[in-house]
C-alpha cells in the first residue's frame, strides 16, 4: 500500500513542467560555474550558501507538505494509516524538492572536485541540506508567524556564521573545518527528521499540510474610488497595487494566495537593491580583472533579474485576481487594457527610479555599461512591462479551477527561465556588440507594444479567446 | 429599406433580439440557429440539460464572445458596444469578484467605473441587504462561496442594470438570502434572463421559459402554458425533462 501512495503522490508533484524547470536550472548551474567559479572563497560558494538559505528560509516560514486538493479530499479521508501516509508525503516532497535544489547546487560539486573526501563529505553534506528544509518545514508548520520567523532569523544566522568563522556552520565544511561542520550538519539533520516524523506521524497529519490552512484577514487601510472618472479608477488602482497572486503549482499545491502590495514597498525594495547594487559595483566589480566580458557577466547577472523581476512581477498578476466578467462587462476591451497597460508601466517606471539613480551615479563615477542599464530601467522595463501584460490574453493560460481565479499567465518556471534565455543571448552579443544591440532591442520592444497597444481588434480576439477558454 | 427600419426599431424596443446564431467549438455546435427574443421589462429563464449551450447563449449575450453567425442586439446595439454594456448587469456561474479588493472596495471600484449615481447608498444598500456589513474589509478569498456569491450578485447589479442576464443567480446562497434577493428581484424595474437548473426558481423569478438542447430551441413558452401541459398525472418536472430531451 505504501508503495501504491507513494506512487500516486510522485506522478501526482512531477509534471512535465517541473521536469524541465529541474533541467533548465541544472544548466544554468553548470554554466553560471563555468565562469569564475573555481575557487572555495569565492562566489562559488556564496552560490551555494544562497541556496541552502534560500530552500531553508522559505521552507520554514511557508511551513507544512504540499497537498492537491484531491489528496485532501479523497485520499486523507481514505482510511489509510499514518506510518503509509506519512513517509509517502515525505519522500514525494523530498524528491520534488531536493532534486530543485541539487539541481541548483551542482556547481558546488565542481568546486568541491579537487579533493576526492571533501567531495564525498561535500555530498553528504548537499544530501544533508536538501532533506533539512522539508523537515524543518514539517516541524514548523501550525506554528505562529512570529515562531516561523524567529527560526528563520537562527537558519539565517547558522549558515552566515560559516563565513565568520564558526566550525558548525553548514558551509564551514568548505573552509577547512570539515569534521565539525558535517558532523553538525548530519546530526541536525537526523533530529529534525526523526521529530518532523513524529509530528505528522500523529492525528494532526492533515493540519501540518499546506494547503489546510486557512487565514481571514482585513485591510487595514481601503482604497476609495467614488467620484472618480471611471478610467481613473482603473488606473489608480492599478498604479498604487501591486498584484500577487499564487499557487503552489510546480508540486500540485492548490493554495491559493492573493496578496496586494503598495507601490511605495516595491520602491523601498528596490531603492535597498539600488544601494547594494552600488556598492557591489564600487566595492567588488570595480577591481575585476579581466577585461569588458567579465564585468559585464557580473554586473548583468543582478541587473538583469532585477529588470525582470520589475517587468514581470509588476504586470504578472494584474489580470490574475479577476475575472473577466466585472472589468471587460463593463469597460470596452481596449479601453480597459490600454489604461490598465499604461498604469503598470508607469509603476515599473516609477519603481525603477532608484535604480536608474543609483547607475546614474556611478556612471559619473566613470563605472561601464551603467549608461546601459539607466536606458533598460527608464524605457525597456516599462515597456516589458506592457508587453508582458498584453501578452496575458495570447499565453496558453491555466485557471485554478478550485478557487475560480484566473491566476497569471506566467508562472514561476516561466519567470526564471526568461532571464535566463535573456542572459545567454546577451552572451552571444558580448561586452560590445551590448551596447550596440540595445536601441535595436529598445525600439523593437517599443514597435512591439505600439502594435499591441493601438490595435483594438487584438484585444477583442483575446477576450474572445480567454472566454472560450473558460474563464468567464 | 422601409422592412429594416421597421426591423431596427423593433430591435430597439426588444432588450434582447436574437436570430440564427451558431456558435461552435470544434465539431461540436454549442449554439445551433437559435432565436430569442426579449421585449423589454419580460422576465425570461433559459432552461437546458447540462452542456445544451445555456452558458455559451448568455456569454453571446453579454458580449463576451462572438458568434460564429446569427445577429444580436441589446437594445438594438451590439452585445459587445458601449452603449449595449450600459444597459447589461450581467452575472456568470461561479463568479469571482476581485480577490484583492475588500468586499466594500470591490463595490465601491464597479460601481464607480460603471458610473453608478449615489454610489455610498447604494454600497450600504446591498452590504445590508446581503449581510455582507461585518465582513466589509475583507478580501473575498477569505469569505465562503456563499458571501462570495452574495458580492458577485451585488456587483452585477449595483448600477441598476435595465436588462440582467444571470447565470444561476441563488447558487450557494442560503435560505433567508434567497429570499431576500427575490423581493429585491421583484421590485428591480428591469428586464431578466436568468439561466438555472431549478424550476422553484424559475417559476418564482420569471414569467416565461426558453428551453435549448444540444444548443437547440426545442420550446418557449409561458410558464402557465408548461402548467397546463403537465396535466393532472405529471410533474412540472417531468415535462421539462421531456422538453430537454425534445420529446414534447
Amino acid at each position: 500500500m505504501f508503495l501504491k501512495v507513494l506512487k500516486l503522490l510522485i506522478k501526482s508533484r512531477f509534471s512535465r513542467n517541473y521536469l524541465i524547470l529541474i533541467f533548465f536550472i541544472f544548466i544554468y548551474s553548470i554554466f553560471t560555474v563555468n565562469f569564475g567559479l573555481n575557487d572555495t572563497t569565492s562566489f562559488g560558494s556564496y552560490y551555494l550558501a544562497f541556496f541552502f538559505l534560500l530552500f531553508l528560509i522559505s521552507a520554514i516560514y511557508a511551513g507544512g507538505i504540499s497537498t492537491t486538493a484531491a489528496d485532501r479530499d479523497f485520499l486523507l479521508t481514505s482510511p489509510l494509516e499514518n506510518r503509509v501516509l506519512v513517509p509517502a508525503f515525505f519522500i514525494s516532497q523530498a524528491l520534488a524538492s531536493s532534486l530543485i535544489f541539487i539541481s541548483a547546487a551542482s556547481a558546488a560539486f565542481i568546486i568541491l572536485k579537487t579533493n576526492s573526501i571533501s567531495l564525498l563529505v561535500g555530498i553528504v553534506d548537499i544530501a544533508c541540506m536538501a532533506i533539512l528544509p522539508i523537515s524543518m518545514s514539517l516541524n514548523m508548520a501550525g506554528l505562529p508567524r512570529t515562531a516561523r520567523i524567529g527560526a528563520s532569523g537562527v537558519a539565517g544566522l547558522w549558515v552566515v556564521s560559516s563565513y565568520l568563522g564558526f566550525p558548525y556552520g553548514p558551509m564551514a565544511f568548505l573552509s577547512g573545518h570539515l569534521l565539525q561542520s558535517s558532523l553538525f550538519l548530519i546530526m541536525v539533520t537526523i533530529v529534525a527528521t526523526l521529530v518532523s516524523f513524529r509530528s505528522i506521524s500523529q492525528e494532526s497529519l492533515p493540519f501540518r499540510l499546506s494547503a489546510m490552512s486557512t487565514k481571514s484577514k482585513s485591510f487595514k487601510d481601503l482604497f476609495k474610488f467614488s467620484n472618480k472618472a471611471p478610467s481613473m479608477a482603473v488606473f489608480e488602482l492599478h498604479f498604487k497595487q501591486v498584484d500577487f497572486s499564487s499557487r503552489t503549482a510546480s508540486m500540485g499545491n492548490i493554495r491559493v494566495r492573493v496578496n496586494r502590495v503598495s507601490i511605495f514597498t516595491i520602491a523601498l525594495l528596490t531603492s535597498f537593491f539600488a544601494f547594494a547594487f552600488t556598492i557591489f559595483q564600487l566595492v567588488y566589480v570595480r577591481h575585476l580583472t579581466g577585461g569588458y566580458a567579465i564585468t559585464l557577466l557580473y554586473v548583468l547577472f543582478p541587473e538583469v533579474y532585477i529588470a525582470w523581476g520589475i517587468a514581470l512581477g509588476l504586470s504578472t498578476g494584474t489580470l490574475s485576481k479577476e475575472r473577466a466578467w466585472l472589468a471587460f462587462i463593463s469597460f470596452p476591451v481596449e479601453t480597459y487594457m490600454q489604461i490598465t497597460a499604461s498604469a503598470k508601466m508607469f509603476q515599473a517606471f516609477i519603481v525603477s527610479l532608484p535604480i536608474i539613480i543609483a547607475n546614474i551615479i556611478l556612471a559619473i563615477m566613470g563605472v561601464p555599461f551603467t549608461w546601459e542599464f539607466i536606458l533598460i530601467f527608464a524605457i525597456l522595463v516599462p515597456v516589458y512591462s506592457g508587453i508582458n501584460f498584453s501578452l496575458s490574453f495570447y499565453r496558453k493560460t491555466f485557471q485554478i479551477t478550485q478557487e475560480d481565479v484566473l491566476p497569471s499567465t506566467y508562472n514561476l518556471t516561466q519567470f526564471i527561465l526568461l532571464p535566463v534565455s535573456f542572459i545567454m543571448l546577451i552572451l552571444l552579443f558580448f561586452s560590445v556588440f551590448f551596447t550596440l544591440s540595445l536601441p535595436f532591442v529598445i525600439a523593437g520592444a517599443v514597435m512591439f507594444l505600439g502594435i499591441f497597444l493601438l490595435r483594438k481588434e487584438h484585444w477583442k480576439k483575446g477576450l474572445y479567446k480567454m472566454v472560450e477558454n473558460g474563464y468567464v | 429599406m422601409l422592412q429594416e427600419d421597421q426591423k431596427d426599431t423593433e430591435d430597439r424596443q426588444n432588450a434582447l433580439s436574437m436570430e440564427s446564431v451558431v456558435k461552435t467549438f470544434g465539431k461540436v455546435r454549442a449554439v445551433d440557429g437559435v432565436d430569442i427574443h426579449i421585449k423589454d421589462g419580460e422576465r425570461v429563464a433559459l432552461l437546458g440539460e447540462n452542456g445544451a449551450g445555456k452558458s455559451t447563449t448568455i456569454r453571446i449575450i453579454s458580449g463576451l464572445m462572438r458568434p460564429d453567425s446569427g445577429m444580436v442586439r441589446i437594445y438594438g446595439f451590439r452585445p459587445s458596444s458601449v452603449d449595449a454594456k450600459r444597459y447589461i448587469g450581467y452575472l456568470p456561474e461561479d463568479a469571482s469578484p476581485y480577490l484583492n479588493l475588500s468586499i466594500r472596495e470591490n463595490l465601491d471600484y464597479i460601481g464607480t467605473i460603471r458610473k453608478t449615481e449615489n454610489l455610498q447608498e447604494k454600497i450600504e444598500f446591498f452590504l445590508d441587504l446581503l449581510g455582507l456589513k461585518s465582513v466589509e474589509k475583507q478580501k473575498p478569498l477569505t469569505l465562503s462561496r456563499g458571501n462570495r456569491q452574495k458580492l458577485c450578485l451585488a456587483l452585477s447589479i449595483i448600477h441598476g442594470p435595465r436588462f440582467a442576464i444571470m447565470d444561476e443567480p441563488l447558487n450557494y446562497l442560503d435560505i433567508p438570502t434567497q429570499e431576500k434577493v427575490f423581493q429585491y428581484f421583484e421590485k428591480m424595474n428591469a428586464t431578466f434572463l436568468i439561466s438555472t437548473h431549478i424550476l422553484s426558481i424559475a417559476r418564482r423569478l420569471t414569467e416565461k421559459v426558453i428551453i435549448l438542447s444540444s444548443g437547440k430551441k426545442v420550446w418557449e413558452g409561458k410558464i402557465t402554458e408548461l402548467e397546463e401541459l403537465k396535466g393532472e398525472t405529471k410533474s412540472i418536472e417531468t415535462i421539462v425533462s421531456e422538453l430537454m430531451r425534445n420529446v414534447p
